[in-house]
């Protein structure tokens, strides 16, 4: 993945955004004859499908106290690979015509109001701007945030190494400057379509001629969450 | 939820856990898929034959080498040199110990999981790492603790580790030095 990085005398340069992910220490294996092989997790049928179509409650519980609907030795176990998706009616039968909405309910879980559902589409195409406010020392950033995911910034060319060695250089006493996506420079970062938003935090490290540029994303606070206000009961 | 024992610099605290998530804090949303006359609909995936619509619970996984299925026992090895991998305990079982770290070492965790630590009285600023399962596995998470004024938590996720990079080669076809002395005006003749 690449990203745009502008600095804020508003140069901008490529640069590679690498997720830090690391192999798996562990694998499953099974003995064979030739030897531990890894096996392949596939999706089987487990019961047949569609079996209560059109059935009420009641029907399905007395068909099972009869007999074993679900179970159809022919097609349990068979290998079976989903190709496309669709929604399915009480009879569990596709319909064409449909409507999403998006319920928000607020922490105590009261609905607080429903709209159509509008996905979030990404900004990363966009360049994204070193802010001027919102710089983090590292114990402020570890106080205040709680970051899901880090990815390192790497250069593409030579000219986009002495740009992000300048920005490291000059982030390195600072901590942590935050980042700001949207054509307007105002708007959280959003990575992929109908991903959250998060807020962008780069850090920069130097030593020697070598640098160390990471960007932190979060989307919550490291706080508690707010007391629900006891109920005051008439006297 | 069980108390967690905890070991932090040699001092030992129990406390309970309680996780916490973006909804507990700002609201949560959900969507619904409504069909004609409001009726709510759920999602299937179809089959390759086209035939079959496969809702939750529908279809299992079943392990299979190459294309034959098996029912052979499992064994969890280490990725590197095959040998079988000691189980590590759940952390409710053997007391996890955590040290003091600095705010640089605590900013590379990625996060997975947040819990609050209830009865936990830590100094507001203070930070300590460690590790933490919270159910018995093969790899050890990493974890640290951070104290506020507000309360503890314990942050679950991964240490990342990001390298310093240099530019030690520009380009593989521009050589690093000049194969022959040239004067500065070239070499016309050899146009």
């Amino acid at each position: 993945m690449y990203i745009k990085l502008t600095n804020s005398q508003k140069r901008t340069a490529d640069l590679y955004l690498i997720s830090l992910n690391q192999a798996k220490a562990t694998k499953v294996v099974v003995q064979t004859a030739d030897g531990p092989a890894e096996p392949e997790r596939k999706p089987v049928l487990g019961r047949k499908p569609g079996w209560s179509r059109g059935m009420e409650p009641e029907a399905i519980a007395a068909a099972l106290v009869k007999g074993d609907p679900e179970i159809d030795t022919a097609c349990i176990g068979r290998p079976v690979q989903v190709r496309s998706t669709v929604f399915l009616n009480s009879k569990s039968q596709p319909v064409t015509q449909f409507r999403v909405l998006e319920d928000k309910f607020l922490p105590d879980g009261t609905l607080k109001d429903t709209k159509p559902y509008r996905p979030t589409e990404p900004n990363i195409e966009l360049p994204i701007q070193v802010s001027a406010k919102g710089n983090q020392s590292p114990e402020d950033m570890v106080q205040k945030f709680v970051v899901h995911k880090i990815y390192q910034l790497i250069h593409t060319d030579s000219l986009s190494f002495d740009f992000i060695f300048a920005e490291c250089e000059k982030i390195q006493p600072m901590g942590f400057v935050r980042l700001a996506a949207g054509l307007k420079g105002n708007e959280p970062l959003i990575l992929r379509r109908e991903g959250l938003p998060c807020f962008a935090f780069l850090r920069g490290r130097i030593e020697g001629e070598t640098y160390c540029a990471t960007l932190h994303l979060t989307n919550m606070e490291l706080k508690a969450p707010v007391a629900k206000a006891p109920e005051v009961k008439p006297a | 939820m069980a108390a967690l024992r905890l070991n932090l610099n040699g001092k030992e605290i129990s406390s309970e856990l309680s996780k916490l998530t973006r909804a507990d804090i700002y609201g949560d949303s959900k969507t619904r898929v409504l069909g004609p006359n409001d009726e709510v609909l759920t999602k299937a995936g179809v089959s390759e034959n086209g035939r079959d619509y496969l809702t939750r619970g529908d279809f299992k996984h079943a392990l299979a080498i190459g294309e034959e299925f098996t029912l052979k026992p499992t064994q969890v090895v280490n990725a590197l040199d095959g040998r079988p991998v000691e189980q590590v305990p759940s952390s409710f079982a053997v007391a996890p110990k955590f040290e003091p770290a600095s705010a640089d070492e605590v900013a590379h965790l990625e996060v997975d999981v947040v819990y609050r630590l209830n009865d936990a009285q830590l100094e507001a600023g203070s930070r300590f790492i460690g590790t933490f399962n919270y159910r018995a596995g093969y790899e050890k998470k990493d974890a640290v603790i951070i104290g506020k004024a507000e309360g503890a938590f314990l942050l679950v996720g991964t240490l990342k580790k990001a390298s310093f990079v240099g530019m030690d080669v520009d380009s593989q076809l521009i050589a690093a030095e000049p194969a022959e002395e040239e004067t500065g005006d070239g070499d016309f003749g050899s146009l």
